[in-house]
């Protein structure tokens, strides 16, 4: 076996390597010796290599996972990044938002105090339902002009100091939803040639403050602006 | 001393399997895992599982490191260009196997012919006659029923390391101490198993008279 090592092992000298597969071709022992030679290498090479591929397997696998798992990591960055900036931007914004909501909102309280207190009394038949409600006003008892501006809207749909003076009511008892339907109302026509209902209507829905009013309030104004209804010096 | 970072260069690498020791399997991890991302491409352009993706890949490396040590490699080219070319080759083995669905032909492992190329024409053919590929499977059965030592060794000595480098891994004093532990254990698998008679046996019944 040696002899064989020896030969595959290329330490033999020239005349010994001859004189070695000299042998080889006669002699059938050293050429079994040889083929067991041959084949043991050969099952201990595959043997060697299916352990090793073994190895090599859990290695892969442990590659795998923590690339795998560094992706994770990458993943969880992004979505933090992205997580941060939205909250971010949120907060910002809803900072802002909160302070011009604020000062709208006291803006357009001041407005109402300033202008809503009392109502412009007119000369004529005291009598008149309009004068009742706006007599009541004046004198507190909203309850009264309520009903007397609500009468008068619904027996006159398109009388339009009544439906006014019954969102402004509506607004001084903090009924908001009723206000706003009343302005609108008020708003949508375009016979008038004065018409405050757009511009009341923000007011309203500054004071009713819901989630979308905001947005509401947003494009009446812009409305306003633009089309230089009554009211868009306040605006201003 | 070398830091075991991911871009170990090649030369590095090669020197490291070469220098042999205890060494040499971390160079040869450290292989593995410098072209790992193959295993990936190879999947999508072979269109192949990521099991046999990355067992080819695992062969591949295999093959090179028996290059590197037998002293085929001879750095001529590069090894990504080396491995990838095997590493190609087995994924194209793979595919074949998969869609021909056809039985292997019954071929010799590289190791045994490698062995038997060594040998001149006529001596080769007395030597074939007395080999087969079954043989080699028998044999290995026989290796794992061998005592843990002796398949230690036997197992270092299948993967090209010298005498010298088994009587270091394995605390032997010299390496002729080891050499004789090993061509025992050469001896006792030989024991175990008995060899098919020349005109006898079914797997190499010789052509000729």
């Amino acid at each position: 076996m040696d002899k064989i090592e020896q030969y595959y092992n290329q330490t033999l000298s020239k005349a010994e390597r001859l004189a070695f597969e000299e042998e080889l071709k006669s002699n059938p022992a050293l050429a079994q010796e040889v083929a067991f030679w041959v084949q043991a290498r050969a099952a201990a090479q595959a043997e060697a290599h299916a352990r090793r591929k073994e190895e090599f397997a859990m290695l892969g696998q442990s590659l795998t996972k923590t690339k795998q798992r560094s992706l994770y990591y990458t993943y969880a960055a992004a979505a933090s990044v992205v997580l941060m900036l939205g909250l971010g931007w949120w907060i910002y914004k809803s900072q802002i938002t909160n302070y011009e909501s604020q000062i709208n909102k006291e803006w357009a309280s001041a407005y109402i105090e300033k202008n809503f207190t009392t109502l412009n009394t007119q000369m004529g038949n005291s009598n008149d339902s309009l004068q009742i409600g706006i007599t009541a006003y004046n004198s507190g008892d909203l309850k009264k002009a309520k009903v007397a501006f609500e009468q008068l809207v619904q027996r006159d749909s398109l009388h339009a100091e009544a439906q006014k003076y019954a969102g402004i009511v509506a607004l001084r008892r903090q009924d908001y939803d009723q206000a706003i339907k009343h302005f609108h109302a008020l708003g949508l026509r375009t016979d008038l040639v004065a018409n405050p209902g757009k511009f009341y209507e923000a007011l309203a829905l500054l004071h009713r403050d819901l989630p979308l009013d905001k947005k509401k309030v947003e494009n009446l104004l812009k409305e306003i602006k633009a089309a230089k209804l009554d009211g868009w010096k306040e605006v201003e | 001393m070398f830091s075991f970072n991911k871009n170990l260069k090649d030369d590095a690498i090669v020197q490291g399997i070469l220098a042999g020791g205890t060494q040499r399997r971390l160079f040869e991890n450290k292989l593995y895992e410098k072209f790992y991302y193959l295993v990936r491409d190879a999947q999508f352009k072979h269109k192949i599982s990521a099991d046999d993706a990355q067992s080819a890949y695992s062969d591949a490396i295999l093959g090179v490191i028996d290059h590197v040590v037998s002293g085929r490699f001879e750095g001529r080219s590069e090894l990504k260009t080396y491995l990838f070319q095997i590493f190609t080759n087995k994924c194209v083995d793979i595919i074949r196997k998969t869609t021909t669905n056809k039985a292997e032909v019954h071929q010799n492992s590289v190791g045994l012919e490698d062995a038997l190329a060594w040998l001149p024409d006529e001596a080769q053919s007395v030597v074939r006659k007395l080999i087969a590929e079954s043989e080699v499977e028998q044999l290995r059965k026989h290796l794992r029923q061998l005592g843990e030592k002796c398949r230690e060794m036997i197992l270092a000595w299948g993967e090209g390391y010298s005498d010298d480098e088994i009587a270091q891994m394995m605390a032997y004093n010299t390496a002729a101490v080891a050499k004789t532990s090993r061509q025992r254990c050469l001896e006792k698998l030989k024991e175990k198993y008995s060899p098919p008679t020349p005109d006898g046996g079914a797997f190499n019944s010789p052509t000729g008279g």
